[in-house]
């Protein structure tokens, strides 16, 4: 009786830490997909394959059901088992996808981990008048950071994207506090 | 409970947590105009009227993380304002949109943005599928942390607002209950 007592509680946090496993890795591969989409040239149905694949949704403006020809799609993981027992403060990413004329246009990721200020990544087609790359800082009451988007275009160069978009997602995964830097923001300070 | 300019002579002081009348200030404005001519807003040292200004979208769309809102600051009748002001955002759940971090301190997420530009880029998006908020804006001659801020109402393609309701669903940030119907690019 107290076997099973004992382990009835063990076997539940046991479950909980695989599934919050299971959502980073989740995450991990939808993010290593869409990251792998090439912006103006990945089609909607390369896209739509990776949305319906990882659960994503339909975001597209009010009135216009997701097709080809428009369609923005909504694809998110939290660690909400670790979350819901307070094992952890709310981590996780949203992944946006943007379609125009049966092409993607853009892909964005907002990162979220405690502690930190929240990460908006995005790579979009180049444009006349676009940089290449752009800084945004909101800073909280004092000064400080508490959210930072850095936008690419298809012009920027590779190494500079591959940094960018390499986001540790292990906060999904792991209870407790988290400490893991994402992105390394002090390595991409320099941008501003 | 902050009036949020929805009473034209009430301004909210976020410094003292209390709402302020200047109004009823007779004596001391009376005195004020009496001794320097100045209205109580340039007394503050503030170059326009604050309840004159309206924090005006510019566009609303879905942009590459989610809804972006480009506010700017504009007089009543669309012109520039005479001053430069950083314009400051408070939640009601900061929580909504995972700006809250430990560095913030109640009522207000303080997001802030370039004074010079009297303008404030609302990306809204957020893991907190369900949560709702209620969201204002004030405006600073200086850092928000050190300079008293005043409510500024919010222009939108549907009217004037002291404040926004925020509600996330499924990650999609409606703002007074709507989603935009375009695209930012």
């Amino acid at each position: 009786m107290v076997l099973v007592a004992c382990a009835l509680p063990l076997a539940a946090l046991a479950w909980l830490l695989i599934h919050a496993r299971v959502e980073q890795v989740q995450a991990e591969r939808c993010m290593a997909q869409v990251t792998a989409l090439s912006i103006g040239r990945s089609t909607f149905e390369e896209a739509k394959r990776i949305s319906d694949k990882f659960g994503g949704v339909d975001g597209s403006p009010a009135g216009n059901a997701c097709s080809p020809k428009l369609c923005d799609l909504v694809i998110a993981f939290r660690n909400l088992a670790l979350t819901r027992l307070g094992l952890a403060r709310p981590a996780g990413v949203i992944i946006y996808i943007s379609i125009s004329e049966g092409v993607v246009e853009s892909v964005g990721i907002r990162y979220t981990s405690p502690g930190h200020p929240v990460y908006l990544a995005g790579e979009e087609v180049a444009r006349t008048g676009v940089q290449k790359v752009r800084v945004h800082v909101w800073n909280d009451i004092n000064g400080n950071p508490n959210q930072v988007a850095v936008r690419l275009t298809t012009e920027a160069p590779e190494d500079l994207r591959a940094r960018v978009f390499a986001i540790d997602l292990s906060c999904l995964g792991r209870p407790g506090p988290c400490s893991a830097e994402t992105p390394r923001w002090g390595e991409l300070k320099d941008l501003q | 409970m902050p009036c949020h300019n929805e009473d034209p002579g009430c301004y909210f002081n976020p410094n003292t947590d209390k709402n302020w009348y200047p109004d009823d200030d007779v004596d001391l404005s009376v005195f004020m105009l009496g001794i320097t001519g100045q209205t109580w807003w340039q007394k503050l040292g503030l170059k326009d009227n604050p309840t004159n200004l309206r924090l005006t979208a510019q566009w609303d769309c879905i942009g590459g993380f989610g809804r972006e809102i480009e506010y700017a600051l504009k007089t009543i009748s669309g012109d520039d304002p005479n001053g430069q002001y950083f314009v400051t955002e408070h939640q009601t759940n900061p929580d909504l949109t995972d700006k809250a971090s430990s560095q913030q301190r109640p009522g207000g997420t303080g997001t802030t943005t370039d004074p010079a530009k009297n303008s404030f880029n609302d990306t809204l998006g957020g893991l907190q599928f369900g949560a709702s908020s209620l969201q204002y804006f004030t405006i600073s001659t200086g850092s928000p942390a050190t300079t008293p801020g005043y409510p500024v109402t919010v222009r939108n393609d549907y009217g004037d607002y002291g404040v926004l309701g925020l509600f996330n669903d499924g990650g999609r940030i409606l703002v007074n209950g709507t989603w935009p119907n375009r695209n930012c690019n």
